[in-house]
């Protein structure tokens, strides 16, 4: 469902954000995610593979935390090459 | 996470069993202490803002025009549509009533709208399973609302999707048919926290069904304390006064 399209934002923040910061290949992506986000993280986690085939972000790691009480879906920090 | 097809530890159960757990959870192990760091970037961007700032937009202009706009949301086939078409019938004399209408493919419904008179315009999703704030933005102005109007937006029917995206509406109305089971507020909980209207739809069938009204109150308000009910039908036109009243106090409120 929309997990999907929120898995190819990520994807489009990774790739816009490699234009201003000088990186190539994406190895993780921290994010945090709202327990009101109405997010999956299996789903979103199944998703960002999916979408990041092919791409600098392929293989990377997702790793999410929890966020109680809120209802955003963060991209905090990437680790790079 | 599950090491076996890299699922984490959400919601997801398999007859009530965490997918993880299914596998045979093995914690992921910690990196080697004293590994260098590799470089990280910062980035601290909300995903869901890119609708949020068009939802924002969105709710400015209609609140500089006082339009009352509400985001009908529902599963497919309890009878928006129908519902809208008669709330048009019967109080589009009252105030002007314009709808944006969400489906997948076809603009039936926008047709069936147009044909009582009232100004609809269709937005086809596609493959999507929801309306988001920047299609509804480009609708609105293709729209040219009336001062002191109300805005009915029928989203697309899912109850589940439509709930993460606020399209710049005053209120989500959620409806539930008594043709559905009493207890889809506490199957699809988000949809019911995020609504403040509930519209108990279809009562006319009551006398044919076993539904149980109060099971469903109840379920709807033990995910949402302060959830309003009215119990409707477009067939008979049972409950249309109340949901004309609830409408006319958000007109009043919003102008």
């Amino acid at each position: 469902m929309h997990e999907l399209s929120l898995a190819e934002g990520v994807l489009q923040l990774i790739e816009d954000t490699a234009r201003t910061q000088g990186y190539s290949r994406v190895t993780a992506v921290f994010l945090e995610l709202g327990e009101h986000a109405a997010v999956e993280r299996e789903s979103l986690s199944f998703c960002f593979d999916v979408v990041t085939r092919g791409s600098m972000a392929e293989g990377a790691r997702l790793e999410i935390t929890d966020l109680p009480g809120s209802s955003e879906m963060r991209v905090k920090e990437l680790e790079v090459d | 996470m599950c090491t076996t097809c890299g699922c984490g530890s959400g919601e997801t159960r398999i007859d009530g069993v965490a997918h993880d757990q299914a596998h045979g959870y093995t914690p992921a192990r910690s990196l080697a202490p004293g590994l260098p760091r590799a470089r990280r970037v910062s980035i601290e961007q909300n995903l869901l803002a890119k609708n949020d700032a068009y939802a924002g937009e969105n709710r400015q202009r209609l609140t500089a025009a006082r339009v009352f706009a509400l985001n009908l949301v529902s599963s497919p086939g309890s009878g928006k549509t129908s519902l809208l078409v008669k709330t048009i019938a019967q109080f589009g004399h009252r105030f002007p009533i314009a709808v944006i209408e969400g489906d997948q493919q076809t603009s039936q419904d926008a047709e069936r709208i147009r044909a009582t008179g009232a100004a609809a315009i269709q937005i086809n999703t596609g493959k999507g399973c929801h309306l988001d704030a920047h299609m509804v933005g480009h609708a609105v102005a293709q729209l040219e609302l009336a001062d002191h109007s109300v805005l009915m937006i029928e989203n697309v029917g899912n109850l589940v999707c439509p709930a993460a995206f606020d399209l710049g509406e005053a209120h989500k109305v959620v409806i539930l048919s008594v043709t559905e089971g009493e207890d889809k507020p506490i199957k699809y909980p988000d949809m019911f926290r995020a609504a403040s209207l509930m519209l108990l739809n279809k009562c006319d069938l009551l006398p044919h069904l076993d539904y149980d009204v109060d099971a469903a109150i109840a379920y709807a308000r033990q995910v949402n304390p302060g959830i309003e009910v009215i119990r409707v039908s477009a067939k008979s036109g049972e409950g249309m006064a109340e949901w004309l009243a609830w409408i006319e106090a958000g007109r009043a409120a919003a102008t």
